[in-house]
C-alpha cells in the first residue's frame, strides 16, 4: 500500500486505483503518518523551511466539529459528446437555411412562371374582346403586385405591368 | 495524471464526504501556506493560527471549488486574504498586492530559511530534520538518490525520469519508493518525538 501511496503523491496512480488507497487511509494512522513523512522529505529536499512544524493534527481537530461536505458532483461531459453536438447543430443549421433558400426559390419560380404564362399574349382569346382582355390583364397584374408573396416588392413589378399594358397600344 | 489532477482527486474525495482526504491536502500544503502567511504575519505562532484558519476557511468553501484553477492557487488566495484580514483586524499595515502574490508564493530560495521566525524548539527540530534527510540521502545508492532528486527537486514526471535515467518506468517507481522509505526510516524516530503531535 505504501508503494501506491508514493505513486499517488507523485500523481502517477490511475484515478480508479486511488479508491482503495483512500479507504485504507481512513482507518490506518500509520498510513497517514507515512503520507506526512513523505511530504516532510519533499519539503526538506526543497528547503521549504518550517520542517519542525506540523499543523495537520491541529487543523483536523478543529475540523472535527465541522459538518461533512457533500457537494454534488459536477456533470462531466464525455469527450465525444461535444464534437457530436456541434456536428448535429451544424447539420440542423444547414438544413434550415437550405429549406428557406431553396424551398422559397421553388415557390417563387413557380409563381413567376404562372405570371409569365398569364402575361403571354394569347393567340386565341376564347372570344373575349381585346379591351376586356386588357382590363383582365391589368386586374391580374395589380392582383399579383399586391398579393403577399415571397418575391421582393419593388420597381420590377411596375416595369412588368407597364410593359404588359403597353402591349395593348397604350 | 499530473499533480493538479492528483489534487483534484483529493478535493473530490472531500466533496464526497471524506474528511480524512482533506488531511492529506493539509499535510501536503501546510509548509508552503505557512511560508506564505509568514511573509505577512511575522510572528510565527500568529502565522500558524492564520494558516490554520485559512485551511478551515478552505474546507468550508471546498463545496464550491470546481477546479477552474489549481487547488494550491485557490488555497493561496484564501491564505493571503485570511492573513490580510488578520492584519486589518489587528491594526497592522496591509501590504499592497505587489508585495505578495501567488506567483511569488510559488517561488522559494535559500533566503526563505532566514525568514523562519520559529520558536527555538521548532528551529532546532527543523534543522535536525534537514540534517537527517541530508544524511539519509548521502547514504542512498546513486540510482535511488538520482531518482528522488529528479522527482522532488527538479519536479520531473516518472516518464521524464525514465528517459533521463534510461530505465523502465516501473524501475523509476520502485527507486523513488525505496528512496522515500529509506529516508523515512531514519526520519521517523525524530518526527515522532517532535513538538507537534502527529495526525
Amino acid at each position: 500500500m505504501k508503494n501506491e501511496f508514493s505513486r499517488m503523491l507523485d500523481g502517477d496512480l490511475d484515478p480508479h486505483a486511488t479508491a482503495p488507497v483512500f479507504e485504507a487511509i481512513k482507518g490506518d494512522a500509520e498510513l497517514r503518518r507515512t503520507w506526512s513523512d513523505y511530504q516532510t522529505i519533499g519539503s526538506a529536499l526543497r528547503h521549504e523551511g518550517n520542517l519542525g512544524c506540523d499543523l495537520t493534527l491541529r487543523v483536523m481537530t478543529a475540523l472535527a466539529d465541522e459538518p461533512t461536505i457533500l457537494a454534488p458532483k459536477l456533470r462531466t461531459e464525455r469527450s465525444w459528446q461535444r464534437p457530436l453536438a456541434a456536428l448535429a447543430a451544424s447539420a440542423a443549421g444547414v438544413a434550415v437555411v437550405s429549406w428557406i433558400a431553396f424551398g422559397a426559390n421553388d415557390f417563387a419560380s413557380s409563381t413567376r412562371a404562372t405570371t409569365v404564362a398569364q402575361l403571354q399574349p394569347s393567340t386565341s382569346n376564347g372570344g373575349i374582346k381585346p379591351a376586356a382582355q386588357r382590363d383582365i390583364q391589368e386586374y391580374l397584374l395589380a392582383h399579383q403586385f399586391n398579393a403577399p408573396t415571397s418575391r421582393p416588392q419593388g420597381g420590377t413589378q411596375n416595369i412588368r405591368m407597364v410593359s404588359a399594358s403597353g402591349q395593348g397600344g397604350r | 495524471m499530473g499533480e493538479r489532477e492528483a489534487d483534484q482527486l483529493l478535493v473530490e474525495r472531500v466533496q464526497a464526504g471524506d474528511k480524512q482526504a482533506f488531511g492529506l491536502l493539509v499535510a501536503k500544503y501546510q509548509r508552503r501556506l505557512l511560508r506564505l502567511v509568514s511573509r505577512l504575519v511575522k510572528d510565527q505562532a500568529e502565522a500558524e493560527d492564520v494558516a490554520q484558519e485559512a485551511f478551515i476557511k478552505a474546507y468550508r468553501a471546498l463545496a464550491n471549488f470546481r477546479g477552474d484553477s489549481a487547488f494550491y492557487t485557490w488555497l493561496y488566495r484564501i491564505g493571503i486574504n485570511t492573513a490580510k484580514n488578520w492584519l486589518i483586524a489587528n491594526g497592522r499595515r496591509v501590504p499592497t498586492s505587489t508585495d505578495v502574490d501567488s506567483e511569488e508564493a510559488e517561488s522559494y530560495g535559500e533566503n526563505d530559511l532566514l525568514h523562519d521566525t520559529d520558536t527555538p524548539e521548532r528551529l532546532l527540530m527543523s534543522k535536525q530534520v534537514g540534517e537527517v534527510v541530508n544524511q539519509a540521502m548521502a547514504g542512498l545508492p546513486d540510482e535511488l538518490r538520482t531518482a528522488i532528486t529528479l522527482r522532488e527537486i527538479d519536479g520531473l514526471s516518472y516518464e521524464e525520469i525514465s528517459a533521463v535515467m534510461e530505465c523502465p518506468i516501473g524501475t523509476v517507481r520502485s527507486r523513488i519508493f525505496r528512496a522515500r522509505e529509506a529516508i523515512a526510516l531514519k526520519l521517523r524516530p525524530l518526527l515522532d518525538t517532535g513538538p507537534d503531535r502527529r495526525w
